[in-house]
Formats: C-alpha cells, structure tokens, sequence
C-alpha cells in the first residue's frame, strides 16, 4: 500500500476513529485501525467489537493495500503533522511496517503494524433497504435523549435508548430508573409498519460527532444497526436488554402545572446548586399559590445555605414543595433550546413532568423525574 | 450492698457503656434554645414514621422511641416534632467518639450515640474506675459543648450496659466485681439483654420475674423450656459474660451465608440457601434502618474456590424480595454446575434511608404491599418467636 494524503482532512477522520477504540483494549487488534487504499481514497476503520466505524477521506493511491497500525501512535503523529503544507507519504514497508514521512522532508517514522487479516470482518449493509431521514432531527432527538440514558445496565436501567420509527416520526426513550426521557419528532422515516430498536449509547454519542445534515441512512441487518451520513458509516449490534415499561410512568397524574422561562430558571438553578455538597445535591423547589419559585439548597455538611427566587409566567394549583437531584433539572433546561418549560406536579412523592413550551406539529418532548424525599 | 473501692474481688475487666441521654433530642435542643425545657420528637413525620429519640420532657407522656408518631402525637400532642438531621447528629456523634479515642484504643460503637470501652488497665492513667468515668462525662460535655451521657462501669459488657441505663439521664452506675450479683439480680427481667416482650412473657409464665429469679433456676430445665437462649440468660444472670469489647464494628455491608453440610450443584439447590440469606440480611438492615444499593452474591466451590458477583439494585432497598430478585439475576452469571459448599450474599453500599434518597421511576409490581408485609412479618416474629410466621411461597 502506498498513498499520499493531506494530513489535516486524515486528521479529522482519525479523531472521529480515536473516539471508538478502547483505550484499555485487552485484544491488541482492537488498538489499531485498519487502513485501507482504493480508488481515490484512503478507508479508516475502528471498533471495539461493539460499535464500528468505517470512514473515508481523499487521497492519491499509488499502490492499493491494507494494513492495521496502533491508532493513538499514528494520531499523535498526524497531529503533529497537520500544520505541514505537503501531504504525507503513507506506505507499507517490507519489513512489515507502515512508513510515514512529509513528502519532499528527510524526517521519517516507521510503526510497528498487524496484518489486515487479523482486524475484526467489516460489515457491509449496503444491500438492505435505507430509511433516509434529516440528520439534524434525528441528531436533536439523540441529545434530548442522552439526557437520561442509564450508565450501566440493570433491570430499569439502560445504558442506551429505545429507538423506535414509525412513519410520520421518530421516536426515541431513554432511562436511567430515576428519570426518563421520550422525544417524537416529526420525521419522514419511509417505514410502512412501525419499527423498534435498543441502540447502545456509545453509538449514539459517537453518531452525533458524525458531521453533515444531510439525508442520515437507517438500515438493519443481522441484528445489527447501520447510520450511514456522507462517507461515514457507523454501526453496532442491537441491545438486546429488555426496556422498562416506559408507557406506565410517561403521563402521571398531576394538578399542578407552572410555565417558566427556561433561561432564567437554569441559570438560578446553576448559581444555587453551587452551595450543594458533593454528596447530596437536592434542590427543594417550592411553589406558592401566586406562582413564585423558591429554590432552595442546604449544604447537610457546611450548612451553608442558598435560595432563588423565579417568578412563574403560569402557576396553577395549590403549593407544594418538591425535592431534586439539581443535575436532573438543569440537565434537562441545558438540552432544551426552547424560550419556556412546564412543569407539571403532583406531590413530593411522585414524578414531575418536564416539556419544554412548544409550537402544535414541533414535537414532543416529555422528560418525567422522580423527586429526592425530603424527610 | 458493700460499698468498697479496692474491695475483696480484683477487676479483672474494665468495661465502660457509655450511652448519650436522648441523643437527638439534646443535640436539638442543645442547637436551638428556644427548645430547651420543652418536650421534643425527633422521628420521621410521614405517614408511617416512628420516634426515633423523645426528650426527657417528652418520656412522662408516654413517647418511646420506635412509637409510630401518630401515637406520640396523639400522647403528646404540644411536642415540637422534628425531623432527623442526621448530618448535625453525626457531627455531634464524631466529637464524642473522639473524646472516647482519647480514654481507650478499644471502642466499640453500637450505634450514633452509644459504644462500649475497654479501659482494663487504664486505672494508672485515669485513676479508679469511678474517677474515670466522671473524667469521660466531664470530656463529652466540654466537646459538645454540654451534652451528656450517662455511664455505666463493669467488669463485663452486660452488667456495664445495665448500669449505665440505671440513672439515665446523666448517670454514672460503677458496678464493682464482687457487687455484680446483688446489683443484678433485684432486677426485672425485661433488662436481660435480648429479652424481648415475648421472652418476658414467657419468662412470666414460669414464675421468673427477676434477674435472680433467672439465676437460681435449673440452667438445664431453662434449655429444656427456651432453648439455647435459655443458657445465655443463666449465664447473663450469674454475671458470667465475656465477650470482648470488638473495634470496627462499622457496617460497610450487611451479610449472611450459609456453610453447607453437604456440596450442592444446581440453581434449584442454591436457590433456597439464597433466600435464606436474603431474608436475613434484609431483616437486619431493617432492624438497624438501612438502605443498600447494591448487592453481592458469594459461592464458594467445593474446591475452595470464591467466587463472587455483584450488581447494583434499580432503588436502595431493605426488601427481602427485592436483595432475593436480584440475586436470582446475578446467579445467572456463575458456572453453576460445579458442586458448592457455601452460599451467601451481602448488601452493601449502605444508606441511612430517608431524607435524600433519590425516588425511582419503575418499582417491582406491589413493592410497597411487599414492603409493609415484611416489616409486618418482623413485629410478628419479634413478639412471637421466628417460627410464627413463615412467607407462603417458602415451601418449606
């Protein structure tokens, strides 16, 4: 294999390529990338066994070939190159190792390399059918959802988010046993009967760091799910964790609601959540009938206090007093992009449901959270 | 009773109880003045809270802890109610226990407000038994600033914890070896350790209302009637008691296992053993008000092998169902064919419950029902034996 590639486009594919191996690979294969020369352009590949990428960028291919090198040694190296105004020479040497060097410059670097053989086999979708969706919205429905995407696995906790599409949307849920999100955005997703995934959330990170709004392509295939957007592919297996009944706790019943601005009500939520200690971060947010919020923090190991005050823009019901993990809320005001949130309430020992204030048609977006008991 | 320090019998152990009076009450109280004087109820205020500590204003009324508060409230009904500030308690708790570290290297703490000290061999530093005592007092009241805690001095751990509950508030009881006996034995037998209401009972039906009522019974003929609690209680009414006073007692799990009297294989066989543990464990967390997130379950091969596996639990629990769930879950993750000699679990990752508890979104289908029946259970058999209840599904 021989090529010459500009080092700063080979950059920004190794980045998105460095993002999916392990940093503590136990299998040395899995600590390297796979390159791949054909045509006009030189082939990326990265996996750690359950989330794979295969990305592409330009390059003049003298000698098409393949090879795996450790992927952190040549990141640091082509980073180091990226100011350079030549290409970089890439070629596999007789002794087995891949030589790199500024094209026209004396310095030279040879790695050490693993043969193509021994890289994991790449699955290659392109036979199935692709829904095509607007990447952007499918992109917005993945932050709202990451939100409250568990970080293990456990019985009302998942460490990834239910996909599920049906024709006229997409809708994606998401929980960590305290909270859980549910977005549905109107999206034209081309399926016929409704479709229903559990997608890992290393996928749906890594999807989001894929540039481009286009037409994102969804296929499935061997229990597998592909996102294809321009020359990027990125795949996983499915999960295969059973997903709590989400339905049973999305519509509590409530009889309280208050509309915010959602700035402000973030922002008092930051400067009080300051005076929390590390361990216990409650917030007690207290609503009297004439639609002023009090949020309030006490430090159980300083006893250092804070309070804030919000003024609702809507308040009704009678008052009530709830108790919060801080993060859960300014979480949520963070992802939303919208000017005013509800909250709808009941009592400090059910869940709150959060919406942002949104136009008819725009979708929806419901995150409900269970409360920190107060005594 | 002879009075004399330095009297006939040497001591051959110096244990020291000391116990905090109405520890929660008093560090309120102690924080805000305007409480002083008046009765205080420091408990949980929900529905199905109960008296965690009364003040001594608040006692003549009736309102004990462990009383569920809508009786204390019912008893007592101009009492400032308060919640637990566990936080502020631990603080007060820490300043204590450091005033102990500095009487003896042996502490054992029983709980926030309570511990056992082994000052044998302190009376070089200290002086006699009795000065030493007032110097502890004197210390925790100076550290906290104006707390007090009552003493109680023995040569063994029983007839200390006795003593230092026989002038509360404020007491300091030294029971000198060759007094053991007539300080004991006048006294009901509601303060055996570990006699509870149905003990007492039964107690009662066999004419045996004092310590030395227990005493001057036939130790066999107590076995024959209560069983080996038959022979702790002689032996606790002969003053005959040596269990050490034990450091690092701090629960960091709560556990159980069983050693098998013959090798089992198969998740049918460990099953049973499982909930065994389960049911023990989440009893003990109950009785001491905690909360575990997470859980371990430890076999042991009939080679001598451990093995073990954990998981942390959808909500902190003390269900015997709940820590039985997801042990179950978990013993899908052992090679279960291989013959074991011992089954076990331990809940860890302790909380005290209450106040900052993160609420979870999905529960167990009739958790609650399942949680009010477990404690259920628990009263049950406290007051009449562990037999009397048993769960339906125990199908033993």
């Amino acid at each position: 294999m021989e090529i010459r590639v500009e080092a700063k486009p080979l950059m920004a594919e190794l980045n998105l390529a460095l993002s999916i191996v392990e940093t503590k690979a136990t299998i040395p294969i899995l600590s390297n990338l796979l390159l791949r020369a054909e045509g006009d352009f030189l082939e990326l590949a990265a996996t750690d066994l359950e989330v794979t990428l295969r990305t592409r960028c330009p390059a003049e291919v003298i000698q098409p070939g393949a090879v795996t090198v450790p992927a952190r040694k040549l990141g640091s190296i082509v980073r180091a190159f990226s100011g350079e105004e030549v290409p970089l020479s890439l070629k596999t040497t007789p002794d087995r190792k891949l030589f790199l060097q500024p094209v026209g410059k004396r310095n030279e670097y040879h790695l050490q390399t693993l043969p193509e053989e021994d890289f994991p086999t790449l699955l290659d979708p392109s036979a199935e059918a692709a829904r095509e969706m607007d990447a952007a919205a499918v992109k917005r429905c993945i932050e709202e959802v990451l939100v409250s995407s568990g970080n293990e696995d456990s019985r009302f906790s998942v460490r990834g988010a239910l996909l599920m599409l049906e024709p006229e949307s997409l809708v994606m849920v998401s929980t960590d046993s305290h909270r859980l999100t549910f977005c549905s955005h109107p999206v034209q997703t081309g399926v016929e009967a409704p479709l229903r995934v559990l997608v890992p959330k290393k996928t749906l990170v890594e999807l989001l760091k894929l540039e481009g709004d286009g037409g994102l392509k969804m296929r499935l295939k061997d229990n597998h799910v592909f996102f294809e957007l321009g020359p990027r592919l990125l795949y996983s297996r499915l999960m295969d964790t059973a997903f709590p009944a989400y339905e049973k706790v999305l519509n509590p019943a409530t009889d309280k609601v208050a509309v915010l601005g959602r700035l402000p009500f973030l922002e008092k939520l930051r400067r009080v959540s300051m005076v929390a200690d590390s361990k216990n971060r409650a917030v007690v947010l207290s609503f009297d009938p004439a639609g002023v919020l009090e949020m309030a923090v006490r430090n159980q190991e300083t006893g250092d206090e804070g309070k804030e005050y919000e003024t609702c823009e809507r308040f009704e019901g009678e008052a009530v007093n709830i108790g919060f993990t801080v993060e859960f809320l300014i979480e949520f005001l963070g992802v939303t992009k919208e000017e005013k949130v509800s909250l709808k309430m009941s009592d400090s020992e059910h869940q709150t449901l959060l919406e942002p204030v949104r136009a008819e048609g725009a979708g929806t977006h419901k995150y409900v959270v269970m409360p920190l008991r107060l005594d | 009773m002879p009075t004399g320090t330095g009297g006939p019998r040497k001591w051959l152990r110096v244990i020291v109880h000391a116990d905090m009076d109405a520890f929660y009450a008093a560090v309120e109280q102690r924080d805000r003045p305007e409480l002083r004087g008046r009765p205080v109820v420091v408990g949980g205020l929900g529905g199905r809270g109960v008296v965690s500590t009364a003040s001594y204003e608040a006692r003549p009324f009736g309102v004990h802890s462990a009383m569920p508060i809508g009786k204390a409230r019912r008893l007592c009904p101009h009492a400032i109610f308060l919640p637990p500030d566990f936080k502020r308690y631990g603080e007060a708790s820490d300043r204590v226990m450091e005033v102990f570290a500095r009487f003896s290297p042996l502490v054992e703490p029983l709980s926030l407000d309570e511990a056992f000290l082994d000052m044998t061999g302190a009376e070089g530093l200290f002086g006699p038994p009795e000065a030493m005592a007032r110097r502890l007092k004197a210390e925790v009241r100076e550290a906290t600033s104006g707390l007090t805690v009552s003493v109680g001095v023995a040569p063994t751990k029983f007839v200390a914890k006795v003593a230092s509950d026989h002038r509360k508030p404020d007491g300091l009881t030294v029971v000198e070896p060759d007094q053991v006996l007539s300080f004991l034995h006048p006294l009901p037998v509601a303060r055996l350790w570990g006699a509870g209401p149905k003990t007492q009972a039964e107690l009662a039906k066999l004419g045996l209302e004092t310590i030395g009522d227990v005493a001057r019974a036939d130790r066999s003929w107590l076995v024959k009637r209560l069983g080996a609690f038959g022979e702790h209680i002689h032996r606790l009414s002969l003053g005959q008691d040596d269990r050490p006073v034990e450091t690092e007692r701090e629960a960091k799990s709560v556990g159980a296992e069983y050693t098998l009297e013959e090798d089992i294989v198969g998740e049918a066989a460990i099953r049973p053993h499982l909930r065994r543990s389960a049911g023990r464990v989440a009893r003990r967390m109950r009785k001491e008000g905690l909360l575990a997130s997470g859980l371990r379950v430890k076999l042991k091969t009939a080679g001598f092998r451990l093995l073990t596996r954990q998981c942390r639990l959808p909500s902190p629990t003390d269900s015997e169902r709940a820590l039985e769930t997801a042990a179950l879950e978990l013993l899908g993750q052992f090679d279960l064919e291989v013959p074991m000699r011992l089954v076990g679990l331990a809940a860890f990752d302790l909380s005290a419950g209450g106040a900052g508890t993160q609420a979870a979104l999905f529960e167990e289908d009739g958790r609650e029902k399942r949680r009010t029946a477990e404690k259920t259970v628990d009263l049950l058999r406290e007051r009449f034996g562990k037999g009397a209840v048993r769960w339906a599904d125990d199908g033993e």
